[in-house]
């Protein structure tokens, strides 16, 4: 009874927690209709600037604090300001991924000016537990639990009763009919995000005594508290019940069962509360908003020279090796190969579907553990790993489509969940995956040829070998993306794409097309993931978190999405960048793939080969007329007369 | 004359909640039929057209198309079997070409299979593809924009090229939804050129229109839809003796 009632107050603080993080990316949620993912850095932002403050500057605790939580209420409105409101005339998946590159740039500033080493603050009211009863509680989960009250009690109050709050609750009603009686969007947005931030600011500082300091340490409450807004169904009310829900079956599943699979808790209620009620994520309005659009008129069918440019590259690529001074060169084509194919299946889905994917590296990491453990385990070789791989990495993806699909203009949210979801099941099956440690001593890839016997590729010693094997999957995987844009299969994507209603009304089945493009996707994944597994020769849960989604989501849209070479450009470009700078710091490629993905997003939605292409059109007279043709209506001038 | 019934609509309803979008209608639609479709706003009539082509599951009722029952069938399905439709707020593949606008409409007869998606089509099937959409091209009057963004069409040629979507994958039955709305006086007139054109070569057409010049001109059957009712011409004793 004793230890139900600990569980019981362990379960209200993480109640209390949640709620004031998932307080203030409801309130985001109603204005935006996205999660603010970035909350979760402003949250270790504010415990960092505690620390700053106590420690260098010898500030007292509630000073420090109060300094800490305006500066993050500051950069809170700041990026709602240049980076949200930009975004948001762009689409609601546009949004989103500006979200997710604010939290790793800010996440990994933090990395880099306080290093990644965990770091403590004190709280002035010592650290003596608090006995009520037999219930031991410290006092600084007290000030949460007050705090979350108190923020819940006058946020309810302000809403209700203010006017300002009326205007707010209106905009998240119906941003139009909003603004048409008056309400000024940006000023209650900017105050949303104020609210927001001094919520997540409060909460950083606070729990910069409890909690170890890491600068990824908001991360998965930020995760969280959006799982709870999306349970909460985007309401004030519904976010403090879910916190309630999410907080005590958490303490029950550490109490009484593993308190590693507590983490999983709300993804599971989440994903519960998406199958039985899958319109808890918003109204149908954003369904077209969902869409990425590249701006480049997809070519069905490539003319003039342009033509011989992937041969010309598959050419260069086989002599490639020759002209790379060193083993370290290597090493990065064959990085940069392996994403190239994880690129080109996600370019099929993102770029050409218009369906954006933050779960592919949790999909990668499907394929490279399936590989591994079927080599170690059952002693499988190559051909066969890649096949298990493949079965099992299109399978999980198949559920993921299934449930997600439907989700319509919450898929983007959806699949970064799912990436996370996959993450935290790899380092929690520790008896296949080795948990958190990772999987040591992979097999090098082994091929059993019948009458030549065994032939391993080590990739320590015969790297210009797996160099070639990796060109050869590039090249397969290049051919085959080609072969799809330009069949019918090709040209239904581009359809949904551009209007998926009058996709269905020309007779193509959009939900099947959807879910093919996302399992094709996998597929190109998983093979990466084995070609990966087998090469680094080590496995390990952080090698497939959201961030490297993320970097790739970066290439695809560097390179230019829905187009052949952006395939190429993006993932060479990008791997070489970042291989080059983990020397300095792992940190720099994270903050400048964020930096690179908003500013692209903004304002160079074609990438890098929509930008060679016109540079191309204006090269060429033919071209040139093609892509400045006379108004149709000056033609129609012309007719009448 | 007794023609063949290409579509029939039996007791057909759709609630929405506690709304009643269409109440037990019935109507049938002979081939090469030119039927109007008119009646106030929100008296359903683009629900009629959503529940024909299966966008929108109907509440109950039965449509029999070429005499047999469609409601199982997927929207797909009915697009392959010739039922093509335009919509009121125009649709297009705003960011393609013209060209590949129609080339997208004639979908349903694009080769299918693994084996195209590998070894491409043969230059017999592609010419074939070509072939339709330039004649779709040349008699929606779009040939010359063949290689514009649809984004880039004047709102009277992007009407055409809904048109010109729709006929791309061969129908038998084509639903126009407001084939003239907000056009200019020309354009009014080439829409008109193209819908007696399509007649003339034995389309059956459905299509919903307010004007009833329009109406006079070019439809020989009429609906007037009431509150989810037909109400001309009526079967039903209550509807008869409706105050007008």
């Amino acid at each position: 009874m004793e230890f139900l009632g600990q569980v019981f107050a362990n379960g209200l603080f993480l109640s209390c927690l949640y709620a004031l993080l998932a307080l203030g990316t409801t309130l985001i949620f109603g204005v935006l209709r996205i999660g603010d993912l970035a909350q979760g850095a402003l949250y270790a932002l504010a415990g960092y600037l505690v620390f700053l403050g106590t420690k260098q500057w010898g500030l007292e605790y509630w000073l420090a604090a109060t300094l800490a939580v305006v500066a993050v209420t500051l950069l809170s409105v700041l990026n709602g300001h240049f980076v949200y409101r930009r975004l948001r005339n762009l689409g609601i998946g546009q949004t989103f991924l500006g979200a997710v590159g604010l939290l790793i740039v800010i996440q990994n500033l933090l990395a880099i000016g306080f290093t990644w080493e965990p770091q403590a603050v004190r709280f002035p009211w010592g650290d003596a537990l608090v006995q009520v009863g037999s219930i031991a509680l410290l006092p600084q989960k007290i000030s949460i639990i007050i705090l979350a009250i108190a923020g819940l009690i006058g946020l309810w109050l302000f809403l209700r009763r203010s006017f300002i709050g009326k205007a707010l609750r209106a905009l998240a009603q119906n941003r139009e009919a909003a603004q048409l009686v008056g309400v000024n969007a940006s000023v209650v947005t900017a105050l949303a995000f104020a609210i927001a931030g001094a919520l997540s600011g409060s909460t950083g500082a606070l729990m910069a005594t409890v909690w170890p300091l890491t600068p990824y340490g908001g991360t998965l409450l930020v995760l969280k508290a959006f799982a709870i807004t999306v349970i909460g169904m985007g309401q004030v009310r519904g976010a403090f019940i879910g916190a309630l829900l999410v907080g005590m079956s958490e303490a029950l599943v550490q109490g009484y069962w593993r308190a590693e699979l507590s983490d999983l808790v709300p993804f599971v209620l989440l994903a519960g509360a998406l199958i039985l009620k899958p319109q808890v994520l918003g109204p149908e309005e954003d369904e077209k908003t969902n869409q990425l659009r590249s701006r480049t008129l997809p070519v069905f069918q490539t003319n003039g020279y342009l033509r011989y440019v992937p041969l010309v590259l598959a050419g260069l690529a086989v002599i490639l090796p020759y002209f790379l001074p060193g083993q370290f060169w290597l090493h990065l084509a064959i990085l940069a190969g392996i994403n190239i194919i994880v690129v080109s299946g996600l370019d099929l889905l993102t770029g050409y579907a218009g369906i954006p994917s933050l779960a592919q590296a949790g999909l990668i990491g499907i394929g490279a553990y399936t590989s591994a453990i079927l080599a170690m385990k059952l002693g499988w070789t190559f051909p066969l790993t890649l096949i298990g791989a493949l079965i099992v990495t299109v399978g999980a993806a198949s559920l993921i489509g299934l449930l997600g699909l439907r989700l319509k203009g919450r898929w983007t949210s959806f699949t970064f969940i799912m990436g996370i979801v996959i993450a935290l099941f790899i380092a929690n099956l520790g008896p296949f995956t080795g948990g958190t440690q990772g999987l040591i001593g992979v097999p090098f890839l082994t091929f059993d040829l019948p009458g030549l016997g065994k032939i391993t590729l080590n990739p320590y010693r015969d790297k210009l070998a797996y160099f070639y094997l990796v060109l050869a999957f590039v090249v397969l995987a290049l051919w085959l993306k080609s072969r799809i844009v330009h069949s019918r299969l090709g040209r239904a994507l581009v359809a949904i794409r551009e209007d998926d209603v009058l996709a269905q009304s020309v007779g193509i089945s959009v939900e099947h097309h959807k879910l093919g493009a996302f399992l094709l996707s996998a597929a190109f994944a998983s093979i990466a993931g084995s070609l990966y597994a087998h090469y680094l020769a080590y496995l390990n849960p952080d090698l497939f978190t959201f961030s490297q989604s993320f970097n790739l989501f970066v290439m695809n849209l560097i390179g230019g999405a829905a187009t052949l070479l952006g395939a190429v450009f993006g993932p060479v470009a990008l791997t070489a960048f970042a291989e080059l700078t983990r020397s300095i710091s792992g940190s720099i490629a994270s903050i400048v793939f964020g930096i690179l993905l908003i500013i692209s997003l903004i304002y160079l939605p074609d990438g890098l080969t929509g930008m060679a292409r016109k540079v191309w059109a204006r090269l060429t007279v033919r071209s040139l007329r093609r892509s400045e043709p006379k108004s149709s209506k000056i033609l129609e001038a012309e007719e009448a007369l | 004359m007794t023609r063949e019934t290409l579509l029939e609509v039996r007791g057909l309803s759709k609630h929405f909640g506690g709304v009643i979008a269409l109440d037990k209608i019935d109507f049938i639609v002979n081939r090469g039929d030119v039927l109007g479709v008119t009646g106030p706003n929100g008296t359903g009539k683009t629900t009629l057209f959503n529940l024909i082509t299966g966008q929108v599951p109907p509440t109950s009722g039965e449509i029999f198309y070429n005499g047999t029952c469609i409601l199982q069938q997927s929207p797909e399905w009915r697009v392959r079997a010739g039922i093509a439709r335009t919509f009121q707020k125009t649709r297009l593949f705003y960011g393609l070409s013209v060209e590949e606008n129609v080339r997208l409409g004639c979908y349903v007869h694009e080769p299918p299979g693994m084996k195209h998606v590998i070894f491409g089509s043969s230059r017999d099937e592609s010419a074939t593809q070509k072939e339709r959409v330039a004649e779709i091209l040349e008699m929606t009057g779009l040939d010359r924009y063949r290689s514009y963004p649809g984004s880039e069409l004047s709102y009277g040629y992007q009407r055409r090229l809904e048109v010109a979507i729709a006929l791309g994958s061969n129908p038998k039955l084509l639903l126009l939804d407001e084939p003239f709305g907000g056009q200019s006086a020309q354009s009014t007139t080439e829409m008109g050129r193209l819908i007696k054109s399509l007649q003339g070569q034995g389309l059956t057409i459905m299509m919903i229109e307010h004007r009833m010049e329009s109406i006079v001109s070019y439809c020989n059957r009429l609906l007037v839809m009431r509150g989810g009712r037909i109400v001309i011409p009526t079967h039903r004793k209550e509807d008869r003796h409706a105050p007008n």
